[in-house]
Parts: C-alpha cells; structure tokens; sequence
C-alpha cells in the first residue's frame, strides 16, 4: 500500500496551516494596546483549496480550519507585550476523493507558546512552553501561528489614504522540520468603520508571500518552497489598540520535494480565505 | 447468476456440474489443494524477502531483481508456465529533467519578442522534447464539455497550430454554475486539455492562469529543480515510460507574454469575463502571430520487473480470459542518511512480502490441484506499487491478456498482521459478487470476514478497477508499523497468510471456472 495519501494529507494540512499563517495585518494610530490582566479570545476560520499535480494528475482537497484562539496577556509596557497564546478548540475538516474527515485536534489544545510583540506589532520573541504530542505534529506550526497575526503599524500618525509598508518573517515547525515566511504587505488606511460594535479604522493590504522549508518524515526528506499573493482587509480599532476582524485571501503555488525511499517533486497549488473575529475580552482569571 | 460449485440444479444441471467437477475440481478437491498453502512456506518466502540482504525491495533495485528471481523460481516448483515464453514482464519508468535549451519567441506583426525560461514561461512535465512552430489560436479554457454544450474548439482550427488557453475552467469561484466552481475540474485537468488539443491537431500549448480569478499570473509550470534554489535535484519523480511522440510542447506562460499577444492584462480580462458571462467560448485565430517553441528534456530510463506465472486453462474459448491474482513484491528501500548502528532497512514485512507469500502459496495450492480450470489464473507479483501503482499500471497498459476479457482481478496486499482471523474485503459496489464468491469459500479459512469500499485502498486493484475489470482486495488493515523500518518479518503470522492464500486459491479457482464475465 502506496503512503502517498498519507503525504498528500500531511501537505493539505500544512498548506491549510499557511494559509492562516499568511494572513497578517496592522493597526490605526496606531499602537497595540492589549492591556496586562486581560484575555483576548478570537474566533478562526480558515478555507483552503489545495491541488497537488503530478504529470498531469491532480488532487484536490479542500480543507477549512476552525478554531478559537486566546490571548491572554500577562505583561504590557511601551517596551512591548507579552501574551501566551493557546487554542481552546480546532477541526480540521479535509474532503478530497479519498476522504471526508473532520478531525478534532486534541494534542493542540492548551498548548501554550510566549508571544512577545512591540507595539507597532513586530514580533519581538516566540517560545513554546507545552511541546505538542507526536500525533499533533502535522499542524505543530498552527500552535504558533497567532506570531503571524500581527500586522505592522508605521511609526507616525497615519491620516485616510495614507499608506506604509512592513516585512513580516516567521519560523515555524511543519513537515518535521523549520518553514520559514516571508511576506511583504503594503498598507492603506481606507477609513472608519463600525466593526463588532467598536468604532474600527479599515486597513487595507496586500503583498506577497515567500516560503522555504526542509523537513524529515517517514524517513524522508522534504523540501518546500513556493511564493504567493495576499490582500485582505483588518479592522482595528485604535482606541483599545485591538484588532477587531481580520479579513484576507491568499493565492500560493508551492512545491513538496521528497528525497529518500520515495523522490517525488509535487507543484502544490493553494487559493485560500481566512477569517478572524475578535470573540470577546474578558479579564483573566486568577 | 454466477455459476459456482455449490450450485444446486435440475438433473441436466447434474450432468453440467459432473463435467465442470471433472475439469476444474470439487469442493474437496479445492480443500485438499489449499492446504499447500502452509505457514511454514509462507514463513520462508517472507523471511527472504523481507531480510535485510534485499535492502528493503525499492523499486528499482538490484534487491527487487532478487526478489524477481526467487518469486519466478516458486513459480516454476509450483507448476505454472511462463508467459509469452517468460516468467518476467519488463516495466519501463524514467525520469524526467529539464533541458537546456527550452526557448519561445513570438513574432507579432513583424516583430520578434524572446522570453526567458522561469520569469516569461515554464515547461511543464508532460512537454515534449521538441521545436515546434506555427500560427496561434486562443482556445478559451480549451474545454469540449458535450453536456454542457460548451466547446472552446468549435468554429476553430487548430490542426498544424499552437494554441493558447486558460488553465482551469469558467467561472471556477461559482458554485452554482454549470461547471458547478471547481467541482468537476477533474474533467477540465491539463492532462485532459494537452489530449483534446492533441486530438484535434494541435503541435503545441500554451496555457495562462486567468486574471480575472487568480490573484497571480506568474507562469508556474512544473517547479523543476534546475530552476530552484532549494529543491534537490535527486527529489525528481519516477513515472512510467510514455512515447515522447504521444507528446507535444506544454508550457505556462506568464503577464509579459499575455501583455505581449493581448496588449495588456485588461484586455485579457476582457475577453475572459466575456466568455464567463454567458458561457459562450470567444475562441479565434491571432492574427500576424506565429510561435516557435522548442521544450527540451532530458530522459533516464530505469527498468523493473513484473513478475508472471500461468496455469493454463481447458476451455479453448477461454484461454485469453484469465483470473489474474496479483501482489506488488516491492517496498520502499532503505533510510539513506540514517544515522551509525541505526535500523536503515524498510523490510517491508507485511507490506507487502506478506501478499507477496500468499500469492506464492495460492501459486502452490493451484499447481497443486492436478486439473485445470476453464479459464487460465495468471499470478502476478507486481513491481513498483510504492512509486505509484507502476507495475500494475503498466500491465494493465500493455496487458499479456485483453483487459475486456479478464474476468477478474484478485489483489493481496498487507495480509499479515493484525487480528488472526479477520479480514477485510474490499471492493466496489458493482463488484460485489466476487465478495460473495470469496465468501462462500471462506469456510476452509474461517475468517471474519469485513466489507469495505475501495476508496479506502490505494492498491493495485485500482489499476484494474478503472479500467473496469472487476477487482477484489484482500487486506488485514494498517497498523502502527506501517512504512517503518519495525515492519519485519517476525511480527507476521504466517498461519494468517497461508489461510489467506488458501482462501484466494479458493476464490480464484471458483471464479476461473466461470464461462460468464
């Protein structure tokens, strides 16, 4: 019995793991604001059509993500934030012709990882506090994709129309191994609106999206790279310094390389949506 | 209904079960000959072809050839005959790497435009090693879809051209469609695009993605690794042999040669959202533009080997009607960087030199038998499934009997382990009988027998099934060892593999003395 099935799930979980990954975005005037004691819960939702070609035969899957995330902040100063970020829950639904599975992700829940932010939203350090069980590993980068929800704000003030730009890099774990991204998103400051009841600035963005990684499974080594475009839509609301919805669509083709017993070079083609709501603020319990 | 041995008839059908009885066995008979079928033969064929001296049977290899010279040496002890003169059947598989002078020019009114390799334009894998040139068509999507009496190539020739056209389908975001989004983009995949535009005379293609639904125009093609940075160049798949001539030029284009030939992006979109609109193709012909393309590769053949074993049949009608009982014998090879001292081999114990035995060990009850059934039962041990179904597929592409008239395809693959007495049969719906013959000669074996579906096996049936010779899977489920070095050959219960092979013998026979499909 062949594993490329196998592969084939590994590499549609990953790449549904990228597509919320690459969704960023970025606030008004703009600073971050979480405040220490507070608990910031949000809501994920993350669709993403993979098509995995091999001399001309193609796999599709398609794949939604969803889960709802926390962020409880434990310190917070003009020298950054600092929040544990863990999932409360997640399913992973994948329909392809071989499966239709919904997938509950015991192994990822309440692991924690440190997430240390500027307040113009860089990612000042990331460290995972609970390693993630074996039978996890393939979405082990999802526990830490909250570090790539950030967006970046421009230092000064920023009026209506006014634009700025931001590089945002992330390592995370996939395919038992390091993927690295890169994307490069340029903001515009579309105007105000209401949004889950707050009074929110619109930021509009896009960019593009640049993927290395190697990896070890099964034996094998694995290879990923690939590019991508973003654009999408956040909603921030700059009195609270909290991104209120983040709303965005990706297009990636990526390759899977496999060397070992099995050399496989797989063009995986990604078009994805995901969607991020601010669920509620509660204060943290002691 | 399917005539079996257990069929109860009139007095004439007496005389009709006496003479079947006579040529192809009793019940008695079949039990009597099932237990060749030992554990301690299957002990001893999985204890070679899962030792570590076959370096885990990797398709190709020098351990496999081994494990094909010992596989046709039980063959011969077991009394089947070669066919066609041979106990192996040659399967051809290459690998395919990007050349070095991949070009493409366009020339509109007068003027001749060169694009670059990766930034312009990308070959993809299935392009010819060729230079063609000619006058270009825009085909739409390049979509015939008779049912939904849309055709890209209608009112266009494209014989002795090159032709342009978009890589998915109309309006690939709306479900509601009648190309219903991206659901049935199975029909509209490349390959289905390069063998209609071949069908109807087209040298060469050239496809874009289209901007009015994808965010990027970036030409993709295949990500070949001479044109990446990290990709190595060993990760280059094996695929089965294809005659460069069945092939033509493919290759993707990107924004500057849209920009080129349309004018600009925009218009492009224009035409697209035209066709989307109403769903009427806005095919023609360019004018004043002629392509030279030249796609070039370069190929490595490698070669691997079915191996194959016949019991000939008595019913001169039948001869080229067999039941085929087949296992792929290769496994995935061994850990190349594994570290000092460490276990590095895949025995591949239960997958699949546990089918591999039974499929001996039937061999043996078969020869066993001292008659004949009315159709020939040829035994295959399959190379190549770990690549991707090779060796089946190529069988079932170049079969040594016609496919139509295959009666039936018996499949074991990971019979081993797992539960002693359970098993899973696995097999289409509309296959269902050969479930039920398997099940009333289940009595000699004493399983517990469990109905699946065959979407739930990857295996050599498939190559069989979509050709639609009814195909039944005989398997002992997954387990925790899977495509691990652990899968070795004193974790299997021989008792369980030669009870399997008893049961396959069983079935098989049962099913070769059948005259109907």
């Amino acid at each position: 019995m062949n594993h490329r099935t196998m592969l084939f799930l590994v590499c549609a979980l990953c790449c549904a793991a990228l597509t919320s990954q690459t969704m960023a975005g970025g606030p008004y005037t703009l600073r971050l604001g979480l405040q220490q004691g507070k608990t910031y819960l949000y809501a994920d939702v993350v669709h993403a059509d993979v098509t995995q070609e091999m001399m001309g035969q193609e796999m599709k899957s398609a794949t939604v993500s969803t889960s709802l995330s926390r962020f409880v902040v434990e310190k917070a100063g003009a020298d950054g934030i600092s929040a544990i970020t863990s999932l409360d829950s997640m399913t992973v639904s994948v329909k392809n012709a071989r499966m239709d599975t919904t997938m509950v992700m015991p192994d990822l829940l309440g692991k924690r990882s440190r997430l240390v932010l500027s307040p113009l939203g860089r990612v000042l350090s990331k460290a995972v506090i609970d390693t993630i069980g074996k039978a996890g590993s393939p979405m082990r980068g999802a526990s830490a994709r909250d570090a790539m929800r950030v967006h970046i704000f421009p230092e000064a003030p920023v009026a209506v129309g006014g634009t700025w730009s931001g590089v945002i890099a992330d390592t995370n774990e996939a395919m038992g191994g390091k993927m690295v991204t890169a994307s490069t998103l340029t903001y515009t400051l579309a105007g105000e609106e209401q949004k889950g009841g707050r009074a929110c600035v619109k930021i509009a963005y896009t960019g593009t999206i640049v993927v290395e990684g190697k990896g070890s499974m099964m034996g094998a080594e694995i290879f990923t790279e690939g590019k991508g475009t973003v654009s999408g839509v956040l909603y921030f609301d700059p009195a609270a310094g909290v991104t209120v919805a983040d709303e965005s669509k990706m297009e990636t083709d990526m390759t899977a390389a496999i060397t070992g017993a099995q050399n496989m070079t797989m063009p995986i083609s990604t078009v994805g949506s995901s969607a991020r709501t601010l669920r509620a603020v509660v204060d943290t319990a002691p | 209904m399917t005539p079996t041995f257990r069929f109860r008839a009139g007095s004439a059908g007496i005389l009709v079960l006496a003479v079947l009885q006579f040529s192809c066995g009793s019940d008695s008979q079949l039990m009597r000959a099932s237990r060749s079928a030992s554990a301690a033969g299957a002990a001893a064929h999985v204890a070679y072809l899962a030792s570590d001296a076959l370096l885990g049977r990797n398709t190709p290899s020098p351990g496999l050839d081994s494990a094909a010279a010992y596989i046709a040496r039980q063959f011969r002890q077991a009394g089947l005959q070669p066919v066609n003169g041979s106990w192996m059947q040659e399967v051809r598989m290459q690998v395919i790497a990007l050349g070095d002078s991949n070009a493409l020019a366009l020339t509109v009114n007068g003027t001749t435009a060169d694009f670059t390799l990766k930034d312009d334009f990308v070959p993809f894998d299935m392009t010819a090693n060729r230079r063609v040139a000619g006058d270009l068509v825009f085909a739409g999507y390049g979509i015939t879809a008779a049912d939904k009496k849309y055709d890209d190539y209608e009112g266009i020739d494209v014989r002795g051209k090159i032709v342009l056209i978009f890589r998915h389908e109309p309006r690939e975001n709306d479900t509601t469609s009648q190309f219903k989004g991206r659901k049935d983009a199975d029909r509209w995949s490349l390959a289905a695009k390069v063998k209609r535009a071949k069908e109807l005379g087209a040298i060469g293609l050239i496809v874009m993605n289209e901007p009015l639904s994808h965010m990027s125009l970036a030409p993709r093609g295949f990500p070949w690794p001479s044109l990446s940075r990290i990709i190595p160049k060993d990760a280059l798949p094996m695929t089965l042999m294809t005659d460069d001539a069945e092939k033509i030029p493919v290759i993707h284009a990107g924004e500057r040669v849209i920009t080129s030939l349309f004018g600009s992006v925009d218009s492009l979109k224009k035409i697209q959202q035209r066709i989307d609109a109403d769903l009427h193709p806005a095919s023609f012909a360019f004018r004043g533009v002629t392509v030279v393309l030249r796609t070039s590769t370069v190929v490595t053949i490698h070669r691997a080997q079915n191996v194959v074993g016949m019991l000939p049949g008595t019913d001169s009608t039948l001869q080229d009607a067999p039941v085929i009982v087949g296992a792929h014998y290769d496994h995935v090879g061994y850990k190349k960087n594994a570290a000092a001292g460490a276990d590095s081999i895949f025995n591949g114990a239960d997958d699949n030199a546990s089918g591999t035995s039974a499929l001996i060990e039937a061999a043996k009850a078969a020869g066993a038998m001292g008659t004949r059934p009315l159709r020939p039962i040829l035994f295959i041990a399959f190379a190549g499934e770990e690549k991707g179904l090779f060796g089946s597929e190529w069988y079932a592409r170049h079969p040594l009997f016609p496919l139509p008239r295959t009666r039936a395809m018996l499949n074991l693959d990971m019979v081993g382990m797992n539960a002693p007495d359970s098993l899973l049969l696995i097999a289409e719906e509309r296959h269902r009988s050969l479930e039920e013959t398997a099940r009333a000669q289940n009595g000699g074996s004493g399983f517990t027998l469990v109905t699946s579906t065959l979407d739930a096996g990857g295996s050599d049936h498939m190559s069989f099934t979509k050709r639609n010779v009814p195909a039944l899977f005989f398997h002992s489920g997954l387990h925790p060892y899977y495509h691990k070095v652990v899968d070795e050959a004193s974790l299997l219960n021989p008792d369980k593999i030669a009870r399997v092979a008893g049961l396959v013998f069983r079935t098989a026979w049962t099913l070769a003395g059948t005259t109907d499909r």
